[in-house]
């Protein structure tokens, strides 16, 4: 077991530098950058903001250039070289590509391993950190030097409640639904059970958000329509739950459908298998069977939905959290990938795929004690 | 993605349509008074940053208008610059040297006085290419501005300008710049605190650490939940500052900002580029919290010039004057826009507005004709290029409507995604194009300085003498009166010659609470919030006595 869990945290490292290599050169392929805005900036004041923030630099350590010759104005023979990464005007004739070494003083190398820096006052070099050393970066769009670190876990707490929130509804409901539905099979509890699950699943939470606004804040001014109060308890700032509750249902709606019907349907397996028949045949009480016996086999599919599903929850509410103006990591990341931030989409991506990951294990390990038959060794 | 629109689409129709049957009544949702001298704006996204050197967004501008002093700042109701931490000013006969005299009793908020040489220090640091401040190009009228931005002057000092003194302050301009005034309230112009930046380098905008010179100070600032700034007891108008806080909260979904203004968790929302969704707009019309305020900002076809048959004026007159803007404006577009047939917006101060060609379908045949294509025999075929957004299309393929109908010529329609459309129009790659142009300042000049001569964002690629030359003498020209009168002239040179077609002047779609007081209207949408109260006392139907 513990060399199981070793060697799934070895895997961590490769597989979480292709997930950020592969949005690295997503990111940067995308036409744009962190300065765009309805205002189109002289081309000096574009270059005095690339150079502060890296971005003159090469993207990779090499570079696949197009080549091609043409006359200059004297009839001598040019040769011109343009990255095939920024296509301008098409030359009349293409010759040859060329792959170019850019050095390692390139972008790539600097925000993953780090690079030296050169004090312009005394001259020295001293090396700085990328990600292996734990260094975000600055956020290219947010220039009040908050690094990447420090917005992603402003944006924390509040994910977090929320997802967990949401993620105790779904479970406190899916589960209960599932098994009575199952219990009850083909019986009107049964109908209704799972016609408010698909309803659940369909309807999405960009309209299940504004429903539950109109309804609760609006209508019957109950409940507050967006934002978030932090209340102190003790030494700690927790979210007031009146302002917690619309977005953790909108959230919990779909996950809640669908932990129901795996639920459902791994339970009405589980009723008719040999062991169930057994205890049942032991004389054990309907209550027991069903939640000592049954729950204990049928549980691990929704055991390894779940695992992920709060992954995210904590991570990827984008929508919730755009309908309720909630400052979270879905809302960093949505608005980091529109405004091309390129440094605090990779660390909301890196934060999210630990998360993912480490999920996963704790699923695989929970697999293990519930169910006696998988062992790993 | 269709999928997604059509979802959005039936959440904004549900929402909408539940909205709109529980809301009756002059005002719209909940309409009680704060009794905690707290006003709650909301402000679209969140702000890059609060250095007024490192931004050049509408979101930020809102907030630094309130932490920074400039010399002198918006009058709400006209966009005017007033005297604020320079009480009066004078500049020489031909308006290249300005002379500023500062307030003594202002400070920072840290108690330090602030003096001309801090005005040194921060127009040096906005302009450093080191900073690398989006909006450095307003300070090219400065003398030598331009050079060191652009790095072919290392000196930082020599930047035109100078501290006579602890209180008086002067700049010397590129070349005559009448219009510099009208410039000095936005916030490039501002001071930014040297003890701060120096002893805490790029920190000095953290809420511990950050020391600024105007009415309100930063209390709280969350990152994409909200700034709070608190009035300033120290500040030299504390007196007249009748707010206790401003909260900002960067909302970027407008159906929440929306449903946040209903509830009175919001006291004022649009404006500032945030609008209220269109499908509101109809329903609120009728509501006494809903304004439609004009803005200093138009939209306008560019014609490439330099292309035949638009190379002759008479062609782009003939285009331009079969276009029923009014139409346009009141059926098409419905948002409170105002048809363009001056390039100037209206509102300017004291400007006194030429004639412009006016809608006259029969007018512009004959000058079709004139210009040699009769019934538009002839015509070539040319191409209407605009960036994608639906509304841009919408409205180019009412005009190619309109053209083919009125003038019988050939028009196609070519969109773009917009990096590739920026280049478009930069290389003039098009025979008209889609174009869109909103003041930084009060002043004519900022839209008439487009065509001074053929830069980057003179699109149509036109230039003419005699408009350079009346621009001249109207910028060095020390009676301000006559000056405008000038530039009404080359105004009316740019309307002869067409190289623009004017199609409507930007509105911004606002709801503001009735008891929200002294909110400006002026045409740059700036309220600096020192004007700005909250009446405790208002009920449904006390606003007759105000």
């Amino acid at each position: 077991m513990l060399t199981f869990i070793v060697k799934r945290l070895l895997q961590v490292v490769p597989l979480v530098l292709v997930i950020m290599t592969l949005t690295f050169f997503v990111m940067r392929l995308a036409p744009g950058n962190p300065f765009a805005s309805e205002r189109q900036l002289s081309a000096v004041i574009q270059q005095n903001l690339n150079r502060r923030f890296g971005l003159d630099r090469p993207i990779f350590y090499f570079s696949i250039q197009e080549s091609w010759t043409q006359f200059d104005a004297s009839g001598n023979v040019e040769y011109v070289n343009r990255s095939i990464f920024r296509p301008l005007d098409p030359p009349e004739t293409r010759s040859f590509s060329i792959v170019r070494w850019n050095g390692m003083d390139n972008q790539y190398n600097s925000y993953f391993f780090g690079r030296h820096v050169t004090d312009e006052a005394t001259g020295a070099r001293t090396w700085e950190w990328g990600v292996a050393g734990g260094n975000f970066g600055p956020s290219t769009r947010f220039t009040d030097a908050r690094n990447v670190t420090d917005i992603i876990l402003a944006g924390l707490p509040l994910s977090l409640s929320l997802g967990l929130l949401a993620y105790l509804i779904a479970l406190a409901a899916g589960i209960p639904v599932g098994i009575v539905a199952a219990y009850k099979q083909n019986t009107s509890v049964d109908y209704a059970s799972m016609a408010s699950a698909v309803l659940g699943l369909s309807v999405p939470a960009l309209v299940l958000g504004p429903v539950l606004i109109v309804t609760f804040s609006l209508t019957f001014y109950l409940l507050p329509p967006a934002l978030m109060e932090w209340v102190d308890v003790g030494p700690f700032s927790v979210p007031n739950i009146r302002f917690l509750i619309l977005p953790a249902l909108t959230l919990s709606a779909v996950y809640t459908a669908y932990i129901a019907r795996l639920m459902r349907a791994a339970m009405l397996e589980t009723l008719r298998t040999d062991y169930v028949r057994t205890a049942r045949a032991k004389g054990l009480s309907e209550w027991k069977v069903v939640l000592r016996h049954a729950l204990r086999g049928a549980i691990l599919p929704v055991v390894s939905f779940t695992g992920p599903a709060l992954a995210f929850l904590i991570g990827g509410t984008i929508v919730v959290e755009r309908v309720f103006a909630l400052a979270g990591l879905g809302q960093f990341f949505l608005q980091s990938a529109n405004n091309r931030d390129y440094t605090l989409t990779l660390g909301i991506v890196f934060f999210v795929a630990i998360l993912l990951i480490v999920m996963n294990l704790l699923v695989d390990v929970a697999y293990a004690i519930i169910d006696p038959r998988i062992k790993y060794s | 993605m269709k999928r997604h629109l059509r979802v959005l689409a039936a959440a904004i129709a549900v929402s909408f349509g539940l909205q709109a049957c529980v809301s009756v009544g002059a005002y719209f949702g909940e309409t009680t008074p704060p009794t905690d001298r707290t006003l709650v704006v909301s402000n679209q996204s969140e702000p890059r940053s609060l250095d007024p050197h490192k931004t050049a967004g509408v979101p930020e501008a809102n907030i630094m208008l309130n932490l920074y002093d400039c010399l002198t700042t918006y009058e709400p109701a006209t966009g005017s610059p007033i005297p604020c931490l320079a009480t009066n000013w004078e500049h020489n006969a031909d308006s290249s040297v300005w002379t500023f005299h500062l307030r003594p009793e202002a400070t920072w908020t840290d108690g330090a006085p602030l003096t001309a040489d801090d005005f040194v220090y921060s127009w040096r640091r906005a302009i450093d290419p080191e900073t690398a401040s989006p909006y450095a190009n307003l300070l090219y009228y400065v003398k030598n501005g331009e050079g060191i931005n652009d790095g072919s002057i290392a000196d930082v000092t020599k930047l035109g300008v100078k501290a006579l003194d602890a209180h008086t302050f002067e700049v010397t301009m590129e070349r005559p710049t009448a219009f510099f005034i009208a410039m000095t309230p936005h916030y490039i112009f501002s001071a930014v605190p040297r003890q701060a930046i120096e002893k805490w380098g790029d920190q000095w905008i953290t809420v511990e650490h950050h020391v600024s010179s105007g009415p309100f100070r930063l209390e709280k600032r969350s990152q994409y939940d909200r700034i709070v700034l608190k009035k300033w007891e120290g500040h030299w108008d504390a007196a007249n500052v009748k707010l206790d806080r401003v909260v900002f909260l960067p909302i970027e979904d407008q159906n929440t900002a929306v449903n946040l203004y209903k509830a009175n968790e919001v006291h004022a929302l649009g404006g500032g580029g945030q609008a209220v969704p269109t499908a509101f707009v109809k329903a609120l019309r009728s509501k006494d919290d809903f304004h439609i305020e004009p803005e200093y900002g138009v939209y306008y076809y560019s014609i490439n010039v330099n292309r035949p048959p638009l190379d002759n004026k008479l062609v782009r007159r003939a285009l331009a004057m079969c276009i029923d803007k009014q139409t346009i404006c009141e059926k098409f577009l419905g948002g409170g826009q105002v048809p363009a047939w001056n390039w100037i917006p209206p509102k300017t101060p004291g400007y006194p507005y030429p004639d412009a060609p006016r809608y006259d379908p029969d007018e512009a045949r004959r000058l079709l004709a004139q210009a040699g294509f009769p019934g538009g025999k002839g015509f070539p075929k040319v191409e209407i290029f605009f960036n994608t957004l639906e509304s841009h299309r919408q409205l180019a393929e009412l005009i190619q409507d309109t053209w083919r109908r009125e003038l019988n010529i050939p028009v196609d329609l070519n969109n773009q995604e917009w990096q590739v459309y920026q280049r478009t129009r930069e290389t003039r790659q098009f025979d008209i194009a889609r174009d869109g142009w909103i003041a930084d300042y009060l002043d004519p000049n900022t839209f008439l300085d487009l065509f001074q001569a053929v830069t980057l964002n003179n699109h149509p690629g036109w230039a003419n003498a005699k408009y350079t030359k009346l621009m001249e003498r109207a910028n060095s020209d020390p009676d301000p009166l006559r000056r405008l009168t000038l530039l009404a002239d080359a105004e009316a040179i740019l309307l002869d010659e067409m190289p623009v077609i004017p199609l409507y002047y930007y509105a911004s779609v606002k709801l503001r609470k009735p008891f929200v007081l002294g909110w400006g209207t002026n045409p740059l949408d700036q309220t600096p919030m020192k004007f700005v109260s909250i009446d405790e006392s208002w009920t449904p139907g006390s606003e007759a006595a105000h």
